[in-house]
């Protein structure tokens, strides 16, 4: 039964609308959302109970801490993760999972660079990609000359394409 | 026709039901029940049952991360935007966030400012989340953090800075703090949990655990395992499971002492590996640590709430389990 245009725009409306009353998550619904509150007060302290005027007082300048060759730095990184196989999976094909055997998923990235610190990352965008990983970011101060990244092939969810792994690795 | 599908619908149902119900046995868990976690945990959010609460951070690394703090109903209990004055970009890590009974706070990560400045801390936000110290740590960089049954907070990490030939393997990996930001003491010299060369040292990937009256360190890249009484002094210390090189390790200590962790492996297609996750509890007589057989191909635990352990295997949904007692 082909429903006339007219309802069926009040039925998606009407949907939306209850969806909305429901406080249903839908990534469809845009979200008005309030910025959530700070402190009214922020003391900044040393361990030995010192007060700082400010975080960042009589810190040194480091050239390596600028944040946009960080940034810089984590984009390239994104970059070589991704899978840049000619053998694409298809959109349709993400979500149906063939089981179809990718052998280009990108090369393996031998341990290299510094600095860099992993954490655990999601890859929830449905279909095969569900799960958990390891990604990795920039960080001078977390990090070290010798803490560098890698991936041995490993990615998240069920195919390549979810995301490759990297981890950090010692590399002195 | 329509009846019979019904009929079969209903069955399966129940059958399905029945078998989340069920304890694989000896050493298992009793399911109890799901919470839905209401947040989409994506690139650049997680989640943590802390403190009685599911706290959920959004934009770890901004400038402003966001913390929700939500009960084991998924309603929502409150809303805090962390700041530093000056900060360009905060970073905040995995296990880089605890929340106290009293709805306290402490966080701890790296911080930049506009202007190539940066430096390591530790911060400590008010119940009711309007005052905040910041503690400036650096050249000591934090990795574990949590807030002990006597609201001190403790801390886990060391110097990265220093190059190999100079460390200082006397320096101390644990450190209490009060709630004032003020420096109690520390503990674990790091020399007593030294890793191979070219591995990562102790304290990194390690997690803070606290219950009523201890806090346990678990290092999954030394493999040991630290209790300590309130005091710091140590209680028991033991080998952990031997996890593979890269495993997520997640782990939780229970009211009652259960301690649980969670080792999670990642696929490989071209390996043709499948993804996969096993679980562990301690048997605290023998020191000896039992592996609970688990289905799902993913999962790891975001914490306990007394003594109900709370485990995720999609980010969707928090799953309650008892331990059994069989």
């Amino acid at each position: 039964m082909r429903l006339p245009v007219r309802a069926l725009r009040f039925l998606i409306l009407y949907t939306l609308f209850g969806l909305v009353l429901l406080g249903v998550p839908d990534p469809l619904i845009p979200r008005i959302q309030r910025k959530a509150p700070s402190a009214e007060s922020i003391v900044m302290v040393l361990p030995s109970g010192q007060k700082l005027a400010s975080f960042f007082e009589g810190l040194p300048k480091n050239s390596l801490y600028s944040l946009e060759s960080m940034a810089a730095k984590n984009r390239e990184m994104q970059r070589c993760r991704q899978v840049t196989s000619t053998d694409e999976v298809g959109f349709w094909k993400r979500f149906i999972a063939l089981p179809t055997v990718h052998a280009q998923c990108g090369s393996p990235l031998s341990c290299s660079g510094s600095y860099w610190i992993d954490y655990f990352d999601s890859c929830n965008t449905g279909g095969p990609c569900s799960g958990g990983y390891w990604n990795a970011t920039i960080d001078y101060i977390e990090g070290n000359q010798c803490t560098g990244a890698a991936n041995d092939g490993g990615h998240c969810g069920s195919i390549c394409q979810c995301g490759l792994q990297v981890s950090t690795c010692v590399n002195c | 026709m329509r009846k019979t599908l019904w009929i079969v619908s209903a069955v399966l149902l129940g059958w399905g039901a029945g078998l989340e119900a069920q304890d694989p046995g000896g050493h298992g868990l009793a399911s109890n029940g799901s919470t839905v976690i209401p947040f989409q945990l994506v690139s650049g959010t997680f989640g943590l049952w802390r403190g009685g609460a599911f706290v959920v951070v959004r934009d770890r690394f901004s400038a402003e991360p966001v913390l929700t703090v939500f009960d084991g109903n998924g309603r929502e209990l409150s809303r805090y935007t962390f700041t530093i004055p000056g900060a360009g970009r905060v970073n905040l890590y995995d296990n880089s966030v605890a929340r106290a009974r009293d709805g306290s706070l402490a966080i701890i990560g790296s911080v930049y400012d506009y202007d190539s400045h940066g430096a390591s801390f530790l911060a400590l936000i008010s119940p009711d989340g309007r005052q905040q110290v910041v503690v400036r740590l650096s050249p000591f960089s934090p990795y574990a953090v949590t807030v002990a049954s006597d609201h001190t907070i403790w801390v886990a990490g060391y110097n990265p800075h220093e190059p190999p030939a100079e460390r200082d393997y006397g320096q101390h990996l644990i450190r209490r703090y009060d709630r004032n930001g003020k420096l109690l003491g520390s503990f674990l010299p790091w020399s007593s949990v030294r890793t191979p060369p070219r591995t990562l040292p102790a304290a990194r990937r390690s997690i803070l655990l606290s219950s009523l009256d201890r806090v346990g360190w678990y290092s999954p890249t030394s493999a040991n395992y630290v209790e300590f009484a309130l005091d710091g002094t140590i209680l028991n210390w033991m080998k952990t499971p031997g996890h593979p090189t890269n495993a997520m390790v997640s782990a939780a200590l229970c009211d009652d002492g259960s301690l649980f962790v969670s080792s999670a492996n990642v696929g490989n297609q071209v390996l043709q590996e499948p993804a996969s996750w096993e679980m562990f509890s301690l048997d605290r007589p023998s020191k000896e640590w039992r592996s609970i057989p688990r289905p799902e191909p993913w999962g790891m635990l975001y914490g306990c709430d007394g003594t109900r352990l709370a485990i995720t295997t999609d980010h969707a949904l928090i799953r309650w389990h008892e331990p059994s007692k069989n």
